[in-house]
């Protein structure tokens, strides 16, 4: 009878180890709240809250999976913090930046494959700060051209690629050497940047116009055309790089396009001023941050229909999925 | 300043909005007026009442008469003359106080009206000389729109059940043709040369390019969100298409059979209607009270003029 319930209670020990470390979690920063909100991707529900300090705004994850960095609008040189997601709480901010003036918050952060640098665009400041995440030191700082925005890496994680919103240029920085290795001038406001799998095309948003651009790499050309929603201000590749999923910030909605024909596959409605977005390769699930009205879009990315939505604290601006 | 001015002051001002009146838009708001706006100097230059609930105007093709249709009055479709600047008829149809969604098509020759409801199963055939009620044709449907054939012997409706898609023949008083097709259709256009219709589906922001003669679905296009209303330029080159919850107004390649251009416009976009040389589009902003005025050789909005409340939609008279 003892052993019975001694095997029935490790059972339940083991099974119950094993659901924990299956969760999946969504951080989510909030512009207008001093904080990063944490939900059950799975369950749905409210989790915690990690202070931050003033408007949090964009998020990477290290490939160890343990530390998260946060950029937020902060003061001078405090502009950036470290999370520990074993423990949920902020680790540690990294003191880097002389003569950062205390504007907004857009600082977009992407981290190499290796994991060793941390590459945070400045949106206002117009520069990308290259930071040694060991230390968390400062290794250099690239200027760039004016409002640029996320910094995307090509799959061989040798390039990373920047648009500039006001000065329509697409800057590529060499991630070995640090430098500018190509900077290439297109019609229009790009507002997001991604390779293709293959590296061999670029897809760019052009904000002004309403269209995601195509571009040959080899060449330059811009050798096709998708029409988009109002505004739009994000782009997603799918896993397998064969879809690209736009978010229109003044449209309400995401257009789903196929990568390869250059066609556009669906449109879908979301809820106000999609922002941020990020696809669960297990689940095929897409989240989607809806910044005007509080709340998260949950999309089925195989299917394409809306699923429902998650009510979050005011003005989710970005997140990321993270596996316990 | 002297007498004099004051009265060439005058004159000036009530000779202007008669100069005015030659060409323009005519937006209809669902709080039961008329705008004239003046589209050469961007001016709403008058306030017409049109009926309690109007939602849907039209022009008669030989550009004298708008109709109006309102929910809520006894007689439901109103009749502008346009060169008089009045009311010239009020034709009783439908019974009861329902919303004005009605649709309108001419005869090419401008002798007949033919009317329906989203609200009424019925048709109305109207003679467009006396504006007389000739004939009340029940059709047993849920009308979302209409368009006629070039020819004017056929009238294409879609339909909130099922067949969603009608040819009916105004000759033999028959329906010709229908077809089920899936979907929440929003609005029909058909080809300058009559071979292809376009169909809105709101519920799958798409529009579907249909061949007129088989009804064979030869493309879906994607739009923006729910899409709610079509102009096509007179030389069927592009389709406008305003969509209610992207705020936009997608511009669509009837060759390429896709969309090449998406301009913004205001907040929740209902009619859209072109002008005669087809260089400026003019969507209503029905939850703004306001016009877009789009440039199409830029492909952008260049004005917003303010409206009456609720505008839904407009027609250009050229």
């Amino acid at each position: 009878m003892f052993l019975k319930i001694l095997l029935t209670a490790s059972f339940i020990i083991i099974f119950s180890i094993d659901i924990a470390s299956a969760n999946t979690l969504l951080y989510v920063t909030h512009e207008s709240k001093e904080r990063v909100s944490v939900y059950n991707a799975d369950s749905e529900k409210f989790i915690k809250n990690i202070s931050i300090g003033e408007s949090p705004f964009h998020l990477a994850m290290l490939p160890d999976k343990k530390l998260i960095a946060v950029s937020h609008k902060g003061a001078g040189a405090d502009y950036l913090k470290i999370i520990d997601s074993v423990s949920g709480k902020v680790k540690l901010t990294p003191s880097i930046i002389v003569g950062r003036y205390k504007k907004t918050g857009e600082v977009y952060l992407t981290i190499d494959n290796s994991g060793k640098k941390l590459y945070a665009v400045d949106s206002n400041m117009n520069y990308v700060d290259i930071i040694e995440t060991g230390k968390w030191k400062l290794i250099k700082r690239v200027m760039l051209g004016i409002q640029p925005k996320k910094g995307m890496l090509s799959s061989d994680g040798s390039t990373l690629v920047i648009p500039n919103l006001n000065s329509s240029n697409i800057i590529f920085l060499d991630v070995l050497k640090d430098n500018i290795s190509r900077n290439i001038k297109i019609n229009g406001q790009p507002s997001a940047a991604a390779f293709s799998h293959d590296g061999k095309r670029l897809f760019i948003l052009d904000k002004e116009n309403s269209f995601l651009l195509f571009m040959d790499l080899q060449s330059g050309n811009i050798i096709g055309k998708a029409v988009v929603g109002n505004e739009p201000v994000n782009l997603l590749l799918s896993p397998d790089g064969n879809t690209i999923y736009v978010a229109n910030y003044a449209s309400n909605s995401l257009s789903v396009i196929n990568a390869k024909t250059m066609d556009v596959i669906t449109n879908i409605a979301v809820g106000i001023q999609p922002f941020g977005m990020a696809v669960d390769d297990k689940t095929g699930r897409l989240y989607v941050c809806n910044y005007g009205e509080a709340s998260i879009s949950i999309i089925d990315a195989k299917t394409n229909k809306g699923i429902r939505k998650i009510p979050t604290d005011a003005a989710p601006t970005n997140l990321i999925i993270v596996r316990e | 300043m002297n007498i004099k001015t004051i009265i060439f002051l005058i004159i000036i001002a009530a000779t202007a909005p008669s100069f005015a009146q030659a060409k323009g838009l005519y937006v209809v708001n669902e709080s039961g007026t008329i705008n004239f706006i003046d589209t050469l100097s961007e001016m709403v230059v008058k306030e017409i009442p049109s009926g309690s609930s109007s939602i849907n105007i039209a022009a008669d093709p030989s550009n004298r008469y708008i109709v109006i249709g309102n929910g809520e009055e006894k007689e439901k479709v109103w009749v502008l003359d346009i060169q008089n600047e009045r009311i010239a008829a009020k034709i009783p149809v439908m019974k009861g106080k329902k919303a004005g969604f009605f649709f309108f098509a001419f005869s090419k020759n401008s002798t007949r009206l033919f009317v329906l409801n989203r609200y009424s199963p019925e048709l109305y055939v109207i003679s467009v000389d006396d504006w007389r009620l000739l004939k009340t044709i029940p059709l047993n449907l849920a009308p979302e729109g209409m368009a006629i054939s070039s020819d004017s012997r056929f009238l294409y409706i879609i339909n909130r059940a099922f067949p969603a898609l009608i040819i009916f023949n105004l000759d033999t008083e028959k329906v010709e043709k229908s077809a089920n097709m899936e979907g929440t259709f929003s609005s029909i256009v058909n080809s300058p040369d009559g071979k292809v219709l376009y169909v809105a589906d709101k519920s799958a922001s798409k529009i579907l390019v249909i061949d007129a003669a088989t009804f064979e679905v030869l493309k879906d296009i994607v739009t923006g969100t729910e899409p709610v209303d079509m102009a096509i330029a007179k030389d069927g080159r592009f389709l406008y298409v305003s969509c209610r919850f992207s705020y936009s107004l997608i511009v669509i390649d009837p060759l390429e059979m896709k969309a090449v251009a998406n301009i913004p416009v205001g907040i929740h976009p209902w009619g859209v209607a072109l002008n005669s040389d087809g260089t400026e589009a003019y969507v209503a902003n029905y939850n703004e009270n306001t016009i877009s005025i789009i440039n199409l050789k830029e492909k952008r909005e260049i004005y917003r003029l303010p409206t009456g409340k609720f505008p839904t939609r407009l027609v250009y008279v050229p």
